[in-house]
């Protein structure tokens, strides 16, 4: 058996797999992944051929899904695979969100639930040259005010498929794995060949699309920064005083604005307030 | 909400005050409350001595300005807090 180590926020897992199919799965959803940050992995985690082309996914040994489908089974491994690093993440907040940045140094924090519209709004930042960091996790080291992301695929759910398939335009098709629930786009396609994995942090937004709403932005106080950024951290319970010292002071140190959008119409003008505002 | 009860914080609640305002967080719940300006001085007057009448009279006469709405803001903060279970009543 094959295997590759996965770290991120000072947790780590180990991932194994038998065939070169699963292998090559691993690496369109891990390649962009630090192999190691000196932590043990807590969790081994396998990819086990299970005949007629199915894949069992396997947790210490016990399978927890089986997949035809490849884009199931990424599906499947993605957040297991989130999950168990979230589970003992610590040194600092894990946050639920995409990040993004407009110069390679500072990061535009976006976090949110899912559905919250996060991930479409990527899309579309990325696609006017926004560089790609994350669409679900960024951790912020304790007592820094440096991101540091999950560099993994975009997961875009059914709704987005028609934005993507126009921004696209044709091209990096073989970067997209597409499937019944959605598409995976490998941020090489938007990025370039080396998307980034840490930015200052320079921004928090946090988006909520409201279909036919008009365009929102407000500003937050920082206690209410505050309540919004504890709201998205994952990792609360692996934290001092559950992260809300950290929490308070991120939040007097960066801003924080509330967005809301009806439709990505909308959007190029919040990119131009956002980059107004951060100078880029 | 009776002007003579006497509102008192909910043990288990962690406080981080920003600026004038602050955030009530519970770890088990996981529940989290932004309280404004008014609202936290409100939430910090609560001590289970004071009664809903007095910390009125109180804060009508340090801000005299708002004395027209100072009760309904009392009363509604006190009610918001005491529903999400930050506050009870001693």
């Amino acid at each position: 058996m094959k295997e590759r180590l996965l770290a991120f926020a000072q947790s780590a897992v180990r991932i194994g797999w038998d065939t070169e199919e699963q292998g090559a799965l691993l690496d369109f959803l891990f390649a962009r992944i630090a192999p190691h940050d000196g932590v043990a992995p807590h969790r081994t985690l396998q990819l086990r051929a299970a005949g007629n082309g199915t894949s069992q996914l396997l947790r210490d040994g016990e399978p927890i899904a089986e997949c035809v489908e490849r884009g199931a089974l990424a599906e499947a491994v993605l957040g297991e695979v989130c999950y168990q690093l979230v589970d003992r993440s610590r040194g600092g907040l894990v946050v639920h969100g995409a990040a993004l940045s407009f110069d390679a140094e500072r990061a535009v924090l976006l976090p949110g639930a899912s559905g919250a519209g996060k991930s479409t709004l990527s899309l579309w930042l990325l696609a006017r040259g926004a560089q790609y960091l994350s669409d679900e996790l960024a951790w912020l080291p304790e007592g820094q005010l440096r991101l540091e992301a999950f560099v993994r695929p975009l997961n875009l759910k059914l709704g987005s498929r028609a934005l993507l398939d126009q921004l696209l335009a044709g091209r990096g098709r073989e970067q997209v794995l597409r499937w019944r629930d959605g598409d995976l786009v490998a941020p090489e396609v938007f990025s370039g060949p080396r998307p980034i994995a840490r930015a200052r942090l320079a921004r928090v937004v946090f988006p909520r699309f409201q279909p036919g709403a008009a365009l929102a932005l407000s500003a937050l106080t920082p206690a209410q920064l505050t309540k919004e950024l504890l709201g998205t951290v994952a990792n609360a319970r692996n934290l001092p005083r559950h992260g809300l010292p950290e929490a308070a002071r991120i939040a007097r140190e960066v801003s924080g604005q509330r967005l809301v959008y009806g439709d990505t119409r909308q959007l190029p003008e919040f990119e131009a307030l956002l980059r107004a505002e951060l100078g880029a | 909400v009776e002007p003579s009860l006497k509102p008192k914080p909910v043990s288990g609640f962690d406080l981080e005050a920003l600026d004038d305002e602050l955030v009530i967080y519970h770890p088990v719940s996981a529940a989290i409350f932004y309280c404004n300006p008014t609202a936290a001085l409100i939430f910090r007057l609560c001590d289970g001595q004071r009664s809903v009448a007095e910390i009125t009279e109180l804060l009508t006469r340090a801000y005299p300005e708002a004395r027209a709405r100072m009760a309904d803001d009392v009363r509604d903060t006190l009610t918001r807090l005491c529903e999400h279970g930050a506050l009870t009543w001693s």
